[in-house]
């Protein structure tokens, strides 16, 4: 009954739009067209345009079209951009709408002829939007950074409510949740496994990035599939006036993209591409060292590229790519890597509705394999997550209080866990493969957007998504049995091609509500459900490379998690500052967990060792933001708990989850001396994670062996993590007659030697078994300086 | 497996400017409830039987955890309804020394131990498997000493042995399960990560080393504890079942986990077979039946 009651409301919806909207439909105009930079050509996301004097307007989407539905007449319009010049136009709305594209110039070497303006800039405080971070990438560059090379993932993790596991950890954990229940996005194409090198840099060339944005909550409809949160990250089109190169020589690896039109001003590409080269450096030393790693490899490169043709006023075409690797090797070899290809098509059916639609093929492998020398004896394991998607998504500017989404989206999915062969020293081969699993996930959307009055805005959606666990597969049934014992298999059945094992369905229903309290602040309000059907089965002290994600299947249900937040913002100063704080509380339910001693590793029956049950995460984050000046920077705090109550683990009492860490504190400066000189510094505290620690020794066969008397998960924390980094930037003169630019940044990472701990184990002594120790193991233990050289031409 | 992820990591702790990796940090932590450990693997040789009771102590404590008195100790064959009673050594072991050329126990028959102690009972069972016999041991200089080639007469600089087993696994379709125990001079070598458990010979055994019958296990012991000269090297193939099997795999995960580095589990409790049949103390630990093979070599 509840299902066809919202059914309803979404088929009757449009009725309400029309009333929301108050004015005759008739004599609505619009104007509309893209926003580009001035400079190179590139789309600008999420610049507001809008009626000079009143509320009335909208911001770019993520193709950098906008359109603004005015009634019939004379207006001035707006078009306003942190950073940038504000134009204003006068335009007349006869019978037709009119189609008018802008570009924007750089704030500081704007011309005289352009209004210069901040009057916009307060799109945090305005916009509907809430518990979402935004950093562009000149704020990125400036973040001192780890041996000296800027990294996307390493600077969202300054913000508030993200934390990650620390340094050799991949991924980032959003108000508590796990790393797999974030959605990362390149061009639309979803990315499974975003780190370099095991979380110390991520997969993305930040020379290749437009635009990077956070989606903690508030999720509009357009978005599912994962619990937490949403980044969504876009790669510039590419310079479409000039030709262009961009490279740094680095301590760890070097980058270089060339950028420019291929048909001007309708045809434009980059490619960029990075390899690390410390193997060539550090193998000498290492081979000293650790003489029993043998031939030694390892490396990383990654290679992004984007080709965007404007076919015409009316359609754009974007063809993006990414793929890289990361390889190890020593006696044995490791890769893991992903491969992504989208192709996107913006269509302009008329001046209100817009359709992005996006096919995209994402594959995320990696393998493991070694070789016993002088034998025949061998063991090689591959695995593999390939997606294959069509998603096509409408914008509809009804009038100028009313914006609606709709769309849908489709998902194949293709499971590969293991294919792994064991050869033997007389040449016999054993295969102990997993076998492959096949899921299909799909969804329908609609949201809207509606102003209600001067002071307040709706946003308010649903999506129905749904999962089908397919065969060609078995279907393993087990026993039911005391919690925290691997379950006994009682039946395996046998599925056909294409034919559904296990099959789920969801109402996602997703809700934001902004008012204005004064000119320069606002309360906002957001709730939203969303659900998860495929998981990272890990039980490692942090996430490695080698966890194996899986579908729902009848024995793992969907995960699904209720969201609600609140917040106050507030600009002063004429936006010079930003502020703003926000709460949130989360219910969860099918939270995963393992039992103890849970063997997941190349195990068909893996879901014999899973556990399922309630979680639920609150906090309270505050973000204080110094835009303009000399001296600009943030501070962002961040208190909040994510806890876990699941049968058969820590008594059945709530538990810390493993990424609980209630205190967040990070600072970031940045101090501009002059023309050349700029500094910047920042500082995290965060409250170490949580582990179990054992209360006792037991002795069996003469061995010490630790064990935890309490049974409680998570009693204790390991030492709080904190680190302070420094950088400084010196840019060359330019020379005016050539485009040469380029500069030198000077790092010192962990600059105090923190050596924080990224887990504690616990181990007899050497060669004293009856003596036992708490080691502590740092990834990071030095002080680590680093220059890196940029240019651009 | 372990291997593997332990060299990783430390290509990976490499890459930050070989940077040291682990430090020996200060913990304290309150001392848990009592727990009676049960730590009975029994064979059938003619040698004494102990069933050892200990408490639990503290982990940081560094004292010796303390031994259980006044427990009695029983063994039931329960398929020719024998009963083998354990006397106490008055240190927390429990000793039944069966005559010369006599076994308490034989292949295939199920056991229950049975213990009471301050008003609890416990028991526990298992069944006693077959096992495989060690055909052989044979030794290898180290790599070092062959390259330096010492004349034996050379005492600063004596050569180092490292053990090598053959032996052959029992043919049929069910699945065997053994423990490996290498002595030396006597003393059992209870290096952790040498703790080696395997199945029919096969991929599970120590470190990855692909193994199939008739196999040789290497990696026995490690470097810096080896054989030198006319030491009395002992091997015992010890048969377990999988139960077993799968509890000296955690025992082992637990106490080597500080190598896997990145890819080590949370610290977990190891299962224990043990059942509470009345009482409040809880027990914990593990009991095992398992016949007995083993050589000696004097390495030379």
């Amino acid at each position: 009954m509840k299902k066809l009651v919202i059914i309803l409301i979404i088929i009757l919806s449009p009725l309400f739009w029309r009333g929301a909207g108050g004015e005759a439909f008739a004599q609505q105009r619009s104007v509309s067209g893209y926003v580009k930079d001035a400079k190179n050509g590139e789309m600008l996301i999420g610049v507001s345009v809008y009626e000079k004097g009143t509320t009335n307007g909208v911001s770019t989407n993520a193709y950098g079209f906008y359109s603004l539905v005015l009634p019939a007449g004379k207006h001035t319009v707006m078009v306003s951009y942190l950073g940038y010049a504000t134009q204003s136009m006068d335009i007349e709305l006869s019978d037709k709408g009119v189609t008018k594209n802008f570009e924007l110039s750089d704030a500081d070497n704007s011309l005289n002829e352009v209004v210069i303006s901040s009057e916009r800039e307060d799109h945090n405080v305005k916009s509907v939007e809430m518990s979402v971070a935004k950093l562009d990438i000149k704020q990125i560059n400036r973040i001192p950074a780890l041996l000296g090379e800027v990294d996307i993932i390493r600077a969202i993790q300054l913000l508030p409510g993200v934390t990650t596991m620390g340094e050799g950890s991949s991924g980032v954990n959003v108000r508590g949740g796990n790393i797999d229940q974030n959605l990362i996005l390149l061009d639309e194409a979803p990315v499974y496994n975003a780190s370099h090198l095991f979380g110390f840099f991520s997969i993305f060339n930040p020379d290749a990035v437009k635009d990077v944005k956070l989606i903690k909550g508030g999720i509009p409809s357009q978005y599912g599939g994962r619990l937490s949160a949403i980044l969504d990250i876009r790669m510039k089109e590419g310079n479409s006036k000039n030709l262009q190169i961009t490279g740094g020589i680095g301590t760890i690896f070097s980058r270089l993209s060339i950028e420019g039109p291929l048909i001007k001003n309708k045809m434009s590409f980059i490619v960029a591409a990075r390899r690390s080269y410390i193997d060539i450096l550090a193998k000498p030393i290492l081979k000293k060292k650790e003489p029993q790693l043998g031939d030694l490899v390892f490396y990383f490169y990654d290679l992004t590229a984007k080709l965007n043709y404007r076919v015409n006023e009316k359609n754009n075409l974007f063809l993006s790519g990414y793929l890289g690797q990361d390889k190890f090797g020593a006696g044995f070899s490791f890769k893991y890597g992903n491969a992504t290809t989208s192709l996107r098509w913006n269509h302009l059916f008329n001046d209100k509705l817009f359709l992005n639609t996006t096919a995209f093929y994402s594959n995320y492998n990696y393998g493991l394999g070694f070789t016993n020398a002088g034998t025949n004896q061998s063991f090689n394991w591959t695995s593999n997550i390939i997606n294959y998607s069509v998603k096509p998504d409408f914008t509809y500017y009804l009038n100028n209080k009313n914006t609606m989404h709709f769309g849908g989206q489709g998902i194949m999915l293709q499971f590969e866990p293991g294919q792994a062969v064991v050869t033997a020293s007389d040449g016999s081969t054993t295969n102990i493969s997993v076998p492959n699993k096949y899921g299909l996930e799909s969804a329908l959307y609609v949201d809207d957007e509606i102003k209600i009055n001067s002071r307040s805005n709706i946003q308010f959606g649903i999506r129905y998504s749904l999962f089908d666990y397919m065969g060609p597969g078995n279907r393993y049934d087990y026993y039911d049995t005391i919690p925290n014992n691997a379950k006994r298999l009682k039946d395996t059945v046998a599925y056909g091609n294409g034919k559904s094992i296990a099959h789920y369905g969801n109402w996602e229903p997703r809700l934001s509500y902004k008012l204005d309290l004064t000119d320069n602040s606002s309360f906002k309000a957001s709730y939203n459900r969303t659900a998860q059907y495929l998981m990272l089965v890990s039980n490692t002290a942090a996430s490695t490379p080698l966890d194996i994600w899986t579908p729902v299947t009848n024995n793992i249900k969907p995960q699904i998690a209720d969201q609600v937040a609140a917040g106050y913002f507030k600009n002063l100063r004429d936006n010079m500052f930003e502020s703003s704080v926000e709460v949130y509380y989360k219910n969860l339910q099918n939270q995963l967990d393992y039992i103890d001693n849970a063997n997941l590793l190349l195990n068909k029956y893996y879901e014999s060792q899973l556990l399922q049950g309630r979680g639920k995460a609150y906090g309270a984050e505050f973000y204080f933001k110094k835009t303009k000046g000399k001296l600009n920077g943030w501070i962002s705090y961040t208190y909040s708990r994510t806890l876990r109550q699941i049968n058969g683990l820590s008594n059945n009492q709530w538990y810390p989850s493993k990424y609980d860490r209630p205190n967040n504190l990070a600072v970031v400066l940045n101090y501009d001396f002059n023309k050349r000189w700029n500094v910047s510094c920042n500082f995290v505290y965060i409250s170490g994670t949580p582990n179990t620690f054992p209360d006792s020794k037991i002795e069996i066969q003469g061995y010490t062996v630790n064990y935890n008397t309490s049974n409680m998960r998570n009693n204790f924390r390991n030492p709080a993590y904190n680190r302070l980094d420094f950088s400084a930037t010196y840019n060359f003169k330019k020379n005016e007659k050539r485009r040469w630019q380029s500069s030198i940044v000077f790092s010192v990472y962990n600059a105090y030697d923190r050596k924080n701990a990224f887990a504690v184990y616990f181990q007899a002594t050497p060669n004293q078994a009856s003596q036992t120790q708490a080691i502590k193991y740092s990834v990071v233990g030095t002080v680590i300086p680093a220059i890196t050289y940029n240019f651009k031409f | 497996m372990k291997k593997i992820t332990y060299h990783l990591s430390l290509i990976i702790c490499s890459l930050l400017l070989l940077s040291s990796c682990t430090s020996v940090i200060q913990v304290t932590v309150p001392t848990g409830s009592q727990l009676v450990v049960v730590d009975a693997f029994l064979d059938n040789s003619s040698n004494p039987q102990t069933v050892r009771l200990t408490f639990n102590a503290n982990y940081f404590s560094n004292v010796p955890t303390p031994p259980v008195l006044g427990a009695i100790v029983t063994l039931n064959d329960l398929n020719n309804a024998k009963t083998y009673s354990f006397t106490p050594d008055g240190n927390g072991n429990y000793i039944y020394t069966p005559g010369i050329n006599d076994s308490m126990a034989q292949e295939h028959h199920k056991y229950q131990l049975n213990i009471s102690y301050n008003g609890n009972t416990y028991n526990a069972l298992s069944t006693m498997n077959r096992t495989m016999a060690v055909d052989n041991i044979t030794f290898r200089v180290s790599a070092e000493d062959y390259a330096n080639n010492y004349p034996l007469s050379d005492t600063t600089n004596p050569r180092k042995f490292f053990p090598y087993v053959h032996a052959k696994d029992s043919a049929g379709p069910i699945s065997d399960y053994y423990w490996l125990k290498v002595f030396n001079n006597g003393a059992f070598y209870n290096q952790p990560a040498q703790l080696i458990v395997f199945q029919d010979g096969g991929y599970q055994g120590d470190n990855g080393d692909s193994l199939i019958a008739p196999f040789a296990f290497q990696n026995l012991t490690n470097s810096n504890n080896p054989l030198y000269r006319n030491d009395v090297c002992m091997v015992q193939i010890y048969s377990i079942n999988s139960n077993t099997f799968e509890f000296l795999t955690q025992m082992k995960t637990q106490m080597t986990n500080s190598q896997a580095g990145l890819f080590a589990v949370t610290p977990q409790n190891v299962k224990t077979n043990i059942q509470q049949i009345s009482g409040t103390q809880q027990a914990i630990g593990w009991f095992n039946m398992g016949m007995v093979s083993s050589k000696s070599v004097i390495a030379y």
